[in-house]
């Protein structure tokens, strides 16, 4: 019978771990902001995100965000980036490298150009610099 | 031990035939049949007699009966049929929602756009 508990445990074991972002600031963006009529929320995980060497993928589009979504999404991802490894910071977009979880690379992407306010969380094996070069080699091949 | 012990736990190997051993002495008995000094053919019968009758027991030993063990290994392989089909299901998840409503659109795309767009005016 014991054994049968240990199975049924290693088996949970893997939901107990799910989704790092849980425990971020950003998770709070996801919860309150996707139901917005504007908002457009893509969640992924599994063997479709196998090419990109990806394990997760969540995002959050804003389409002509009003001020107060800016803020407050801006406000969620200053939070977070202070426990971020390595930063990227521009006019228009961020990326923070969070601290790797479970052997896995968590990263958090946010792009505001103004129409549209894109805020993505990644986890993969996939480093940053990997998955910009596949996807702007994808763009170049348009 | 002497050869005066020896006759006493002879004279009790004995006693143990006539049934007149009290289950203190036969305990005793057993113990002293384990040692060094009881390897001797004096003690082969009692020895063989008290070790069949202890391998009798040992087969013969009646099994305690689980009532609900059957059920519970159903319910644990149910269990764990359900914990592998719904980590099956957690593992593949493709799902759009637009204004909080699930939409049938092909996730893969909408991913690649926003990621291509995310990278659009960023160095490699």
């Amino acid at each position: 019978m014991k054994k049968i508990l240990t199975i049924i445990l290693v088996m949970l074991s893997p939901h107990l771990g799910l989704w790092a972002q849980k425990g971020l600031s950003i998770q709070t963006a996801f919860d309150e902001l996707a139901v917005k009529k504007n908002a457009t929320e893509v969640v992924m995980s599994g063997k479709r995100l196998k090419n990109f060497h990806l394990t997760y993928f969540h995002s959050l589009e804003i389409k002509n965000p009003s001020a107060a979504e800016h803020q407050r999404i801006a406000s969620l991802v200053q939070a977070d980036a202070a426990q971020a490894i390595t930063a990227e910071e521009t006019a228009e977009h961020r990326f923070y490298e969070l601290p790797q979880h479970k052997g896995l690379h968590a990263y958090i992407l946010y792009r505001n150009n103004g129409p549209t306010l894109t805020l993505i969380y990644i986890e993969g094996k996939a480093t940053l610099k990997q998955i910009k070069q596949f996807f702007q080699k994808k763009q170049s091949e348009k | 031990m002497t050869q005066h012990d020896l006759s006493y736990w002879e004279e009790m190997a004995h006693r143990y035939f006539l049934a007149e051993t009290t289950d203190e002495e036969e305990q005793r008995l057993r113990k002293f049949l384990c040692t060094k000094e009881a390897q001797n053919a004096r003690f082969d019968e009692i020895r063989a007699t008290l070790s069949y009758l202890h391998v009798s027991r040992v087969q013969h030993k009646p099994s305690v009966k689980h009532p609900f063990r059957t059920l519970a290994i159903a319910a644990c392989l149910s269990a764990i049929a359900f914990l592998g089909w719904y980590q099956y299901q957690q593992q593949n998840i493709s799902s759009v929602r637009i204004a909080g409503q699930d939409v049938e659109t092909d996730a893969s795309l909408l991913m690649e756009r926003q990621l291509t767009e995310m990278f659009s005016s960023t160095n490699p």
